[in-house]
């Protein structure tokens, strides 16, 4: 180790006379770089796959496209799930809910770039193209990306929507094949961005369709300047905002896999923000700390689903038999670090009609030896774990609890074997059903309960596989199914509660934890909220100059 | 001259048939249908789906769909990524000068510091600093450098604070990549920051590439030790001695310059392990080079990409192995010699 | 009694003795060999030395820090990880999973490379020149790259790893033993015992083989270092071992995220597979110059 001594010697003296000169060239020019002070960098989790918000399905995705580049008609309220105006001024509702008018702004502009220089404001035709690039396979922009549009089907929008008709230049009417409560909370979805039509326009003529979805021109605060995979994406403030120009000039996503690199990235001052701390991080900031934790609670759900296909765990007694034989606290100690609500539905108790009076199932290996003694499994069986590869925001580590799990297990006489995959494999094999147990986690899209339960646990989910438990219950299934069409709030309410206590009995899920989105922020970083349905906005972000101690780049 | 240059050339063929060619079958063995495998997800039955069939001669002989693939190859066109269907061969050089810049660097560190190691090692045969050249080496060519690697930012990053954690520059800076080497694009930005970003870049080098020499470095003063040490007991030497020239000038001059002939080879076979090492570097320092992107295509399964990546890697090894042996016979006058 | 010695009476040592002796002088390569028996006693009684199993988890004693710092428990020696199991007893059988994955592995790149190695030995023309040229290509890919496009092809997982490995050290067999056997085939013995009308498998094994014995014994030495390595980075790498598997790689790349609060949890599974390696790089050089040593310093 002796030279390994005399090469750091080399080394930290080599490093110390550059980071003088480095700070030598700091303190001259600090004042000539106004980027300093205007430049806020978030170090996110991944590379977006495209900047397409029609297609796209990841979270990563949205933040870099939807989030920052686009609008939509309406949006939710900051910290709420309440719709608010955004493009559309104001709407009506006609026709027993089947007909939706909204009124457009007049004053919206559109970015520009070295292909496109717009030459109108936004209008009925940007929203008409919109909406039909996704319905309608024959639109010329339909099959730019090769993508299925996801959202847009698995939101049933295609058979949703009957027709866009154009009042006037700002005036759009949708009519609907039949009433759907919540059509208006997924207009605030990000895939109902708005992109322009005259932008599609050029690139058609110049043969250039594919530019649609690397080089967005939308109506957000942020426009695009750079992106390199797996490294950097640069935006800078959009001159002519329609709410005027942002406060941070320019904005960088600095590309972060790693969570460990991600959080050293911000104590070193390298990020002014992060994305998903481990719960560990969060324990390790104290109080003198620049880094400031901000919080709010998820609209999510972390669960492991048992495929009610397969046996053993077709049969209801075995599945209540694992609900009492996991130590879920243990879990959210360990997991979670007791950052996390212990679940008891399939809802976050955020969410309206959630039935606070479900019981959980206790913690008792005992009952659970009974229940499958009663079963017929006295001399236990064995089960896969499935435990997704990646950290989620709903479950930080899903092989660790994936191995607590297996300890449990151990105890009533079932063995467990983990098994996982490399992301994109894993989400396919789950989707066709391959697995007998996975653990699973589910964010919402938008504030409305039937995207949880329509989603995940209604029988027409077992066909694109979203329902991982490929549980299908009709009881449960016709009343969510009448609750769709009911525009009452309350008396949905009362329809979604007794579905939960349904869901219990049948215990098709162990609900395990549901999550707090965290950030870690710099306290340069000022009006920096997460959005109950996950995600992240940098619209109305205000910076501080940068301090002395962060000049250390 | 020529012989050799035509011998290399002919190699240089006959690998690059052989990596298509095992690559080619490679592709077979994957598991999965080939036209989702090469342009993502098209939904079979579907128009699109259809011409890719075509484009890849699925229907024709194993052969035939060999001399398409080598004939896209030949003509730049390694597909397009199912992830960001972005061309791959742009994607490629988008990441490669980042690795270049960083093996350079590395390789620079390890020549300087394992050549002076070396030399003062044989100089001083059997003394301490000869030991101690000898164990630092030996535990540094044992070096599990992702470990090391993480050992330093500890250190250096996040205890010290003095080198950046990760990247190539600070986000602060906004350079326009014109060559795709940060050292001489933040120049090329300048006045935008004057040097403050070239410094910048500067620093981020700093820890990578040393994780990056860690290993070179060993086996160069192993080297170096032992030819220099052969070289300092042979005749001209003894003899240069005996004429009074001085210590300084025999080390340096003499001695090193034939000592460093065997150098030039073990350079070249350090051109894959350097690449190896810069897989694993880049992961940890979060340097956007081709190591770092051939690791996450391989996790998003973005065939075209792997594909695409490993042919060019192999390419650009066959390449620098049949530019050191030219070297080589070029330096050394005993292959200059006609037989 | 008079002796009349007419013949200088120096015994010529036997090779082993030679050889015996020629290594104990070297200081490196017997602490080498010291540190290595230590790890192998350590993984074939792992059972019987580690205080726990591995898997074990004290949910009280999340993160203890090593028993010489203050916060430390002597219960555990080198502390807990972030689940509260005992990281000693997961090194102690990680060194079963590092010494006898690599030792799988360079068994299986060693029969495949002496048996393509003696192939194009022996052999003149087409053959020859495709094993080479195929040797070639592999050793063009960088061996880290290669064994992760291979686990792309086949599917993440310990026993792909071991292919993947495998497959990467087989070139330096092949070329050493061929290279070997073109020099040993000029030699006077090989020449008689060709004479005598050996066929070429019988040549191989009874002449040639012990003789290039010693640069093979060197080989594998080499090669065991590179595998403990390359095993452990695709472990890193999250394309090796799967956790809770307590291979030292994939506790370190699962170890990462704790590097600021439980340091330990990575510093010491660094600590082993470098000590690992550097102890069998010392027995390989040692054995090296004792077998040839003309090559030696």
């Amino acid at each position: 180790m002796l030279l390994t001594g005399k090469v750091k010697y080399i080394l930290s003296t080599t490093t110390l006379v550059l980071a003088q000169l480095l700070l030598a060239g700091c303190d001259q020019n600090a004042m000539n770089v106004d980027a300093f002070d205007t430049t806020l960098v978030y170090c996110s989790e991944g590379s977006p796959d495209s900047f397409d918000p029609h297609t796209v399905t990841i979270g990563v995705a949205f933040d870099a496209s939807a989030r920052q580049v686009y609008n939509r008609l309406v949006e939710f309220k900051r910290g709420t799930t309440e719709i608010t105006p955004s493009l559309a001024k104001r709407w009506k509702i006609r026709n027993n809910g089947t007909v939706y008018r909204f009124y457009l702004r007049e004053d919206v502009q559109f970015h520009s770039n070295e292909f496109f220089q717009p030459t109108r404001n936004f209008n009925a035709d940007d929203v008409i193209f919109s909406f039909m690039r996704q319905k309608e396979k024959s639109h010329p922009f339909h099959s730019v990306g090769n993508r299925d549009y996801s959202y847009f089907n698995f939101q049933g929008l295609n058979t949703l929507i009957k027709s866009i008709k154009k009042i006037d230049q700002h005036t759009i009417e949708f009519e609907l094949e039949r009433p759907f409560s919540p059509f208006i909370s997924v207009l605030a979805m990000e895939f109902t961005s708005i992109m322009s039509a005259e932008y599609a326009n050029v690139l058609e003529q110049t043969d250039r369709k594919n530019y649609i979805i690397q080089y967005p021109i939308g109506t957000g605060p942020f426009q695009l300047v750079r992106y390199q995979v797996d490294a950097f994406i640069r935006y800078k403030a959009f001159e002519h905002y329609w709410r005027g120009k942002e406060p941070i000039e320019h904005l960088v996503f600095a590309i972060t896999p790693d969570p460990s690199l991600r959080f050293a990235r911000v104590t070193a001052g390298e990020c002014d923000v992060m994305s998903n701390p481990l719960p560990i991080h969060l324990k390790a900031l104290d109080e003198e700390s620049s880094l400031k934790i901000v919080t709010e609670r998820g609209l999510n759900i972390a669960y492991w689903a048992f495929n009610t296909r397969k046996p053993p765990l077709d049969n209801r007694r075995v599945r209540q038999a694992l609900n009492h034989a996991i130590n879920r606290d243990a879990i959210l100690e360990a997991v979670y670090y007791g950052s996390a609500l212990k679940a008891k539905n399939p809802i976050p108790p955020g969410m309206w009609s959630y039935n606070d009076e479900v019981k959980y199932y206790e913690y008792n290996p005992q009952l659970a030896r009974n229940l499958l003694f009663s079963a017929g499994f006295e001399d236990g069986f064995e089960i896969d774990i499935w435990a997704f590869p990646e950290q989620r925001s709903y479950n930080p580590n899903a092989i660790k609890t994936a191995e607590l799990i297996q300890q449990d297990l151990k105890e009533v006489g079932v063995k467990a074997n983990i098994i996982t995959y490399e992301v994109g494999t894993f989400l396919q094999k789950v989707k066709s059903g391959e697995h007998i147990t996975s653990l699973q986690g589910w964010i919402a899209d938008n504030g409305d309960p039937d995207n949880f339960f329509n989603s995940l646990l209604s029988c027409e989910a077992t066909i694109p596989g979203q329902n991982s438990a490929f549980w299908c219950n009709e009881e449960f299934d016709a009343i969510i199914k009448d609750a769709q069409v009911i525009s009452n709030r309350a008396r949905r309410a009362k329809l979604y509660q007794r579905a939960q206590q349904i869901f219990k009995r049948e215990a098709p899920w162990l609900t395990i934890a549901h999550t707090q989105q965290n950030l870690i922020v710099n306290d340069r970083v000022k009006n920096l909220t997460i959005p109950l349905t996950g995600g992240i906005f940098f619209s109305g972000v205000k910076l501080e100059p940068r301090r002395e101690s962060d000049m250390r780049l | 001259m020529i012989k050799i240059l035509l011998k290399q050339l002919t190699i240089l063929i006959l690998s690059f048939t052989g990596i298509t060619i095992i690559f080619f079958s490679l592709a077979q063995l994957v598991p999965g249908d080939p036209v989702i495998l090469h342009y993502g997800n098209l939904t079979p039955g579907t128009e699109q789906y259809e011409n890719a069939y075509q484009e890849l001669g699925l229907d024709e002989s194993l052969v035939r769909q060999y001399l398409i693939f080598i004939k896209d190859v030949l003509q730049g066109d390694l597909g397009r990524s199912t992830v960001t269907n972005h061309s791959v061969l742009e994607e490629f050089f988008t990441f490669f000068p980042a690795t270049i810049e960083l093996s350079l660097f590395a390789i620079l560190i390890a020549l300087v510091f394992g050549v002076g190691a070396g030399v003062l090692a044989a100089v001083n045969k059997n003394t301490w600093i000869d030991n101690l050249v000898i164990s630092s080496s030996l535990i540094g060519y044992s070096m599990p450098i992702f470990w090391w690697g993480m050992l330093l930012i500890l250190l250096f990053s996040l205890n010290l604070g003095l080198t950046p954690v990760a990247g190539r520059i600070s986000f602060v800076f906004d350079i326009e990549p014109v060559t795709g080497f940060m050292l001489i694009d933040t120049l090329l930005a300048y006045p935008k920051y004057e040097f403050a970003a070239f410094y910048d870049a500067l620093l981020h080098l700093i820890l990578p590439s040393v994780v990056l020499a860690t290993v070179p470095l060993a086996v160069i003063a192993r080297m170096t030790r032992s030819a220099m040490i052969e070289v300092l007991s042979a005749d001209y030497i003894l003899t240069a001695k005996a004429k009074g020239v001085s210590n300084f000038k025999i080390i340096w001059v003499h001695a090193l310059r034939n000592a460093l002939i065997p150098l030039v080879t073990v350079l070249g076979l350090q051109s894959s392990v350097l690449l190896t090492g810069a897989i694993l570097t880049e992961t940890i320092f979060a340097w956007p080079g081709v190591g770092k992107w051939m690791v996450e295509a391989i996790f998003r399964r973005d065939y075209p990409s792997i594909q695409g990546g490993v042919l060019l890697i192999a390419v650009f090894v066959i390449l620098i192995n049949a530019t050191v042996d030219l070297l080589y016979a070029a330096i050394n006058p005993r292959m200059r010699r006609p037989e | 009694m008079i002796e009349v010695k007419i013949y200088k009476d120096i015994p010529i040592p036997g090779r082993w003795r030679q050889f015996n002796r020629q290594f104990r002088q070297h200081k490196g390569a017997m602490l080498g060999l010291f540190f290595l028996l230590i790890i192998l006693i350590a993984s074939v009684f792992a059972p019987i030395i580690a205080p726990y199993d591995p898997a074990e988890q004290f949910p009280e004693f999340l993160r203890k820090p090593p028993a010489w710092t203050d916060d430390g428990n002597r219960e555990f020696i080198f502390g807990t990880d972030d689940l509260g199991r005992d990281v000693f007893s997961r090194i102690i059988y990680g060194s079963q999973l590092s010494l006898g994955l690599s030792a799988v592995v360079v068994f299986i790149a060693a029969i495949f490379g002496i048996l393509l190695g003696a192939i194009a030995g022996l052999s003149r023309g087409f053959i020859e020149f495709s094993i080479l040229r195929l040797m070639d290509i592999i050793l063009a890919v960088p061996s880290l790259l290669l064994a992760i496009v291979i686990i792309a092809i086949i599917g993440p997982g310990l026993p792909n790893a071991i292919y993947a490995v495998a497959i990467v050290l087989i070139p330096h067999f092949v070329r050493i033993v061929r290279a070997s056997i073109k020099e040993e085939m000029n030699k006077d013995y090989v020449v008689a015992a060709r004479l005598d009308g050996a066929n070429k498998a019988r040549l191989f094994t009874h002449s040639i083989l012990p003789n290039i014995l010693p640069p093979l014994i060197v080989q594998v030495s080499l090669a065991f270092s590179t595998a403990i390595i390359d095993i452990a980075a695709l472990g890193f790498l999250g394309l090796g071992a799967q956790p809770p598997n307590p291979e030292w790689g994939t506790i370190l790349s699962q170890s990462r995220d704790y590097i600021q609060l439980a340091p330990w949890t990575v510093t010491i599974p660094g600590v082993a597979i470098l000590i690992t390696v550097l102890s069998i790089n010392l027995v390989g050089d040692g054995l090296r110059d004792a077998l040839d040593p003309k090559d030696g310093s």
